[in-house]
């Protein structure tokens, strides 16, 4: 009879031992996608409760808050070109960009009240939900914001050294005010207010990816600064020609060919380094997206599948053909030339703190690539300050400033080309770079450059007077 | 009279046990509860010392009681079981009264007025005062089981509560504790010649004992009536319990087998009968596919466990009252969202020792019929606990029985107390044994 009993205590065992996994499965393995489900009561109903935390920027400036508890007493503060990347907190329409990304925190279910067992119940349940507080500096906003009005476009400033962003501006942008009885309106809007095009809006770089080509072209050896090439004003890339739409620049070296923008020369330059320069133009991000604290898209340089004709090398080496990125790609190759080399990841978040102040969770600066020798770096810098002097970015100069700059005019399918500007300014220890486009606003020069030039000078006294 | 009693006694060993291990354990029980008292009084009204305290801490009471009631009348038991069960009880009781404040006292009364029951029926089984008592009870349960299809009222879709003016008590709830008595009174007659250890009995064998057969008669009309007062998970529980009884008794495994065979086509057939059965399973199959109508109750149950994950909300942090019938049926998974898993694993633990050390106890009984008592008490409680917390888990179909010891609920408490008490009666003290008297 014991035998059978021991029968027994092993199916017992065997049962206690499955009910310990299922408890493990839902409670340990699978515990925090179920709870952060949004059917799951509980979330509704500490929103209901919680006031949620406010969006700060850089100097803790508001940019939205909450005046109670619930999710419809969200105030929206400003700039308004911020609206596209901190999105809209709504009980009907739901959450987008940095209130979705952060939603944990802002809410409360992260933080100083995510502690458990006794410590939860000593704490008592949040009131409170964190406050985030971004990189981003309200007065280069502003400027990118007056810079922007009006048009259909898109500026990012990044502080080259950090990688901190310090302003993203999308335009046109939306008003929080009254979104629920807007929204159709604005969802069924040509110009696609609701997104946020300095980090998701794809186009292509035009002349803007010079400052990549150049920087691979002398750090693999197929070109030096002594060189002179003589321009003729156009130059055969596998069927077709590329013109210079000014005419034959005559003998120029790569600086001259920065300043300038000399498609000639740099279709020389990709015609030299031949299928290479897929594989070398990724280290730029160009077949990725950057690793940003919220989702990006990919740029879309297909390295596997590459076009390795000439005619499909000379487009890519100027910044034509197929290939599409964000102004975020652009601006991070302006700061590695500013930053010599060295591609620092960029970030909007700042910190996060509990209500009281204490910080929770604080970003750090971390290296993301080195993307250029820092003597190929000084080239490039230089020729893109000869642009900014007397070359295509002249109209960025703003007297006592430190502007370099290179332009583009990328032809699109879309009518006119947009004007790109990139650029970085120097003061001191601050770097910071700026990438800016307007949509189908002609040439980079006239319509992109001088915007560049003031949001680098408002970007580069902002700086100093914080680190003063 | 000190002397003329304990000193020789002492000499021969059979001293008047003081019962040293159940007053240590029994200690961290009281202490458990005196946690879950402070704790839950400071989420509650933000004081160590509100009523929640001193609730919480005399719902552990009774079992102290029962130890002093055991040492004052040389209770001869083992020591383990009534520290575990207070254990589960002393878990059970802050998450209910956390859930019904309301019904706070009404719970204590029923852990109260159990331990008492569990103190008689233990002293009582001990000194083989039950024998020979289990047949007729069993058969007043069975005439109380038809006079509550008769007169009885319907509480959650089943018709199984017998009303005394407004004192309800569920029938069957009594019939699990009379299988378990007369069971063990009429298998442990078969077999009273050769030695019990290994012998099997074949089915004709356990057909031609009268006793045996009356009794397997008698289960049969408890499970048919528990069926149709719709109450399956009890139904459920008892036929299990009775079957693993009748298996250790007589090692028959055809008896197993066909058994298993009836119950499958009894689910199979209940499934189609009774539409409750049938939404029942097909929600254990796919929670999630009507998750706001029949699966409701088991999908909060699983948002309330992954709320709680690994070291819980807190008590009076979480939000358990979300789940339906949290207080009855969903207890493991309302305390689990605030105790988290440590706690949940804790509270299994409790039953796997509890069971565990009851089957222990039975291979060491000093009697045939003690030890199938023990395999009885301890089969029910361990079915019982296995079907409603797999139930939460959503590892077996949800059921309405309750978790013993635990759960809110007058008779499940007395019921599940009584079956302690009768576990214990069938036990030896551990040093009271040289060897045990069957291996």
């Amino acid at each position: 009879m014991n035998r059978r009993i021991r029968r027994l205590v092993q199916a017992w065992i065997a049962g206690c031992a499955i009910l310990v996994v299922a408890a493990t499965y839902y409670q340990a393995i699978s515990a925090d996608k179920l709870s952060s489900s949004q059917a799951n009561p509980r979330l509704a109903n500490l929103e209901r409760d919680v006031i949620r935390g406010p969006i700060l920027d850089r100097n803790g400036g508001v940019i939205c808050d909450s005046v109670g508890p619930g999710l419809s007493t969200r105030v929206w503060r400003g700039p308004d070109s911020l609206a596209s990347l901190v999105g809209y907190v709504n009980p009907v329409l739901g959450k987008s960009g940095l209130e979705a990304a952060y939603d944990v925190w802002l809410s409360g279910r992260r933080g100083p009240y995510d502690v458990t067992g006794l410590l939860a119940t000593l704490a008592g349940q949040p009131d409170h939900g964190c406050a985030v507080r971004l990189t981003i500096d309200a007065n280069v906003q502003k400027a990118c914001e007056s810079a922007l009005r009006g048009r259909r476009g898109a500026a990012i400033v990044i502080n080259a050294g950090t990688g901190e962003l310090l302003a993203v501006a999308s335009s046109p942008w939306y008003s929080m005010k009254g979104l629920e009885l807007s929204w159709d309106n604005i969802v069924s809007r040509n110009d696609s207010p609701l997104v946020c095009r300095p980090i998701n809006g794809m186009y292509p770089p035009g002349s803007t990816i010079k400052m990549a080509i150049a920087a691979i072209a002398l750090d693999s050896g197929v070109t030096d600064p002594n060189e002179v090439y003589e321009c003729e004003g156009s130059i055969r890339a596998g069927g077709s020609v590329v013109h210079d739409p000014t005419g034959a620049h005559g003998a120029i070296d790569i600086v001259d060919a920065l300043a300038v923008s000399c498609n000639t020369t740099f279709v020389d330059l990709g015609l030299r380094l031949g299928p290479k320069l897929y594989e070398e133009l990724r280290r730029f991000f160009f077949d990725r997206s950057v690793p940003l604290d919220i989702p990006t898209p990919p740029a879309n340089l297909d390295v596997r599948n590459a076009d390795v004709s000439g005619d499909a090398i000379g487009q890519l080496a100027i910044g034509q053909g197929n290939l599409l990125v964000t102004p975020m790609h652009v601006a991070m190759m302006a700061a590695a030339v500013a930053n010599r080399g060295i591609m620092m990841r960029p970030y909007v978040v700042a910190d996060i703190s509990a209500v009281d102040g204490v910080p929770v969770m604080v970003a750090s600066e971390r290296a993301l690539a080195s993307v250029m020798t820092p003597s190929s770096a000084d080239i490039v810098a230089r020729g893109m300050r000869q642009a900014v002097k007397r070359g295509t970015a002249r109209s960025a100069a703003r007297w006592g400033y430190d502007i370099a700059g290179k332009t583009g005019t990328a032809q699109n399918p879309h009518g006119n080309p947009h004007a790109w500007f990139a650029g970085f300014g120097v003061n001191g220890n601050n770097r910071v770079a700026a990438a800016i486009i307007l949509e189908n606003a002609g040439s980079g020069g006239t319509a992109a450059a001088p915007l560049g030039g003031d949001i680098i000078r408002v970007a580069l006294d902002s700086m100093d007077r914080a680190r003063r | 009279m000190m002397e003329d009693g304990s000193l020789p006694a002492s000499a021969q060993g059979t001293a008047r046990p003081i019962r040293e291990t159940e007053r240590s354990l029994l200690g961290i029980v009281m202490l458990m509860s005196l946690t879950a008292g402070f704790s839950l009084s400071l989420a509650r009204n933000g004081t160590l010392t509100g009523e929640e305290a001193a609730l919480c801490f005399v719902s552990s009471a009774p079992f102290a009681m029962t130890h002093l009631v055991f040492v004052a009348k040389g209770f001869d038991g083992d020591e383990l079981i009534l520290p575990l069960a207070g254990a589960a009880t002393v878990m059970g009781y802050p998450v209910v009264y956390r859930l019904r404040p309301d019904l706070a006292v009404r719970q204590l009364a029923f852990i109260w007025l159990g331990s008492a029951v569990m103190a008689v029926l233990a002293i009582l089984q001990n000194q083989k005062k039950l024998e020979g008592w289990g047949v007729p009870a069993l058969g007043g349960s069975i005439a109380l089981l038809v006079l509550t299809l008769m007169v009885g009222e319907e509480r959650g879709g089943a018709r199984s509560w017998l009303f005394l003016g407004d004192m309800g008590f569920q029938t069957s709830e009594l019939a699990k504790i009379t299988c378990i008595l007369a069971g063990a009174e009429g298998l442990s007659k078969m077999h009273t010649a050769d030695s019990m250890a290994t012998a099997r009995a074949s089915a004709r064998e356990i057909w031609e004992c009268s006793q045996a057969r009356r009794v397997i008669v008698m289960w049969a009309a408890v499970m048919l009536l528990t069926v149709a007062q719709r109450d399956v998970g009890t139904a459920m529980v008892i036929y299990i319990s009775c079957v693993a009884m009748a298996y250790v008794a007589t090692g028959n495994r055809l008896l197993v087998l066909v058994s298993i065979g009836i119950g499958a086509a009894a689910v199979a057939v209940a499934g189609r009968v009774f539409p409750h059965v049938g939404v029942r399973f097909s929600t254990w199959l796919n929670p999630w596919a009507d998750a706001a109508g029949s699966g409701y109750q088991v999908t909060q149950s699983i948002y309330a466990l992954a709320s709680g994950g690994i070291l819980g909300r807190g008590y009076g942090c979480g939000s358990p009252w979300l789940i339906p019938a949290a207080v009855t049926d969903m207890l493991f998974s309302a305390s689990a969202e605030e105790i988290g898993l440590a706690g949940s694993i804790g509270l299994i633990a409790i039953y796997f020792l509890m069971v565990g050390h009851g089957y222990a106890c039975a291979q060491r009984a000093d009697s045939r019929y003690s030890a199938l008592v023990a395999v009885g008490a301890a089969n029910m409680i361990a079915v019982q606990t296995f079907v409603i917390i797999g139930g939460n888990l959503g590892v077996l179909p949800l059921t309405g029985v309750t978790l013993p010891l635990a759960s809110y609920g007058g008779s499940s408490m007395l019921t599940s107390l009584a079956i302690v008490g009768i576990l214990l009666g069938s036990t030896r003290r551990l040093h009271s044994i040289d060897g045990g008297a069957l291996s």
